[in-house]
């Protein structure tokens, strides 16, 4: 059947490593032209290209990848629409643009890519803090002012209020680091790979309470791409995901301390409008990619979705069953971000469609039709709700 | 408005890790809440981490200086007001 809306037509990753010998720029290069073979394209087809966050200032170095028109003019794209910007859906923002301009005719094929070179730029140190002045305005005024230099210090107050509340215990909060873990043992790509227990968890060193070493994603060099391609050209493609349903609203102040409760995030907002959007429901749902900067988000995230109620994430993903690439929703199937490595959001996009279309080898998870993607955390969030969509090889 | 304290422990972290060369590595952050003004939040550093405290807790607020000079928010438990 023809698919009536926006479609996914490749994915492609660079290398991934702690400290790669490549730019960003070749790191994002490598990526993109691997997402336009994949989707059975040729560079000339494109005609769209989006990023997140662009030429933004402010940011941490390894933060914000290759300029858009770098990109542009390094492979000679002739574009009928364009888009760089920090703010939107979170990491999802510039797929959610680059399918509606598809959907509208701004253009026919767009290549969205996120570029992460972290590692590099923390050289032989550990994560950095926010880097730029204490600022007079802004979300993160009065935060940066009490100290709170990390995102790791947000998601800790976050963790904190959330396990207060409904009892959740460190060791329900560890099993999203070890399910990610025992996924990542089956990615090559992926960083952490060595076994993890939950000793190990439990012993691991407190960076911001009640959040650990673990519960922290780990920095990376990466550039993952994907061509967002119109409904009418799916002849043209090799494989392509349909876009059943996005999910963009952000209903409450955009700080992080003054959300109205702090057991939530954005991710409920964004959940529930893309909910509305569809007539499929959480049950329907295969498999789940879930943001894990820190562990925290994604049991959020699990009870923004509904795939278990408030307060019961962690009864949910204890003991890693349910969760597992034989439970009944299969979580960050690569490693997300805690072993797979921080490219960022994007590298949830990429697992979901090979998941869809049968790619994920060892971690393949059996009969995978609906995808439901989760990015962001805090007061940022972005969903998608992708479907399987035909192979032509 | 006029808030009065004191003001209830919503959450806290206790960060542990000393961001960057020139980090501090152990202190807390707190965010207090006012029950009879619910759109208020007010966040800062707590005054003293060891014993941990707890949500629920009473604090009032003060404000010090930080290292760059700046009055910063300081979170006072109650009882030692």
């Amino acid at each position: 059947m023809s698919p009536s809306k926006s479609l996914i037509s490749g994915v492609g990753q660079s290398a991934v490593g702690r400290r790669l010998p490549r730019s960003g720029y070749q790191l994002t290069i490598d990526a993109i032209e691997a997402a336009v073979a994949d989707a059975g394209l040729s560079i000339d087809a494109i005609d769209g290209l989006a990023t997140f966050p662009g030429d933004a200032v402010g940011l941490n170095p390894g933060y914000i990848g290759p300029d858009l028109y770098d990109v542009q003019d390094g492979l000679g794209l002739e574009l009928n629409w364009h888009l760089a910007t920090p703010q939107g859906a979170a990491q999802a923002a510039p797929i959610i643009e680059a399918a509606l301009a598809v959907h509208h005719g701004l253009c026919k094929h767009a290549v969205v890519y996120r570029t992460m070179t972290e590692a590099s730029a923390q050289g032989s140190g550990r994560r950095g803090p926010i880097d730029h002045p204490i600022a007079t305005d802004g979300i993160l005024t009065w935060l940066l002012t009490a100290g709170a230099m990390s995102p790791t210090n947000f998601a800790g107050l976050y963790a904190q209020r959330y396990m207060h509340e409904y009892g959740v215990t460190k060791e329900q909060l560890g099993w999203v680091a070890l399910s990610a873990r025992e996924h990542a043992q089956r990615n090559p790509l992926a960083i952490l790979r060595g076994p993890l227990t939950m000793d190990d968890y439990l012993a691991s060193r407190v960076i911001s309470s009640p959040l650990s070493l673990f519960d922290c994603d780990i920095a990376v060099d990466g550039a993952t791409a994907v061509v967002v391609s119109a409904p009418d050209t799916a002849a043209d493609l090799r494989h392509w995901a349909e876009i059943e349903a996005m999910g963009t609203a952000m209903r409450h102040r955009p700080f992080w301390e003054h959300w109205p409760d702090l057991t939530t995030m954005a991710a409920h907002d964004a959940a529930a409008h893309m909910w509305a959007q569809t007539a499929l429901k959480p049950a329907d749902v295969d498999l789940a990619q879930l943001y894990d900067g820190f562990s925290i988000f994604t049991l959020l995230w699990l009870e923004a979705f509904g795939f278990c109620p408030r307060g019961g994430a962690g009864s949910f993903v204890e003991g890693g069953k349910r969760i597992g690439l034989d439970g009944e929703l299969p979580l960050n199937t690569a490693g997300g971000q805690l072993s797979g490595g921080r490219l960022h959001g994007f590298g949830f996009v990429a697992e979901a469609l090979r998941q869809l279309w049968g790619e994920a080898g060892e971690r393949q998870v059996r009969d995978v039709e609906v995808v439901a993607v989760g990015l962001g955390g805090g007061v940022l969030a972005g969903t998608l709700l992708l479907t399987k969509g035909d192979t032509r090889s | 408005m006029q808030l009065k304290p004191p003001g209830v422990l919503y959450t806290f972290t206790i960060n542990r890790n000393p961001w960057g060369s020139q980090g501090e590595p152990d202190y807390g952050i707190g965010v207090l809440s006012f029950p009879n003004f619910s759109d208020v939040r007010l966040v800062g550093r707590l005054n003293e981490i060891d014993p941990e405290p707890n949500v629920g807790d009473l604090y009032g607020l003060t404000f010090d200086r930080s290292a760059g000079g700046l009055p910063r928010p300081t979170l006072v438990k109650w009882a030692s007001t």
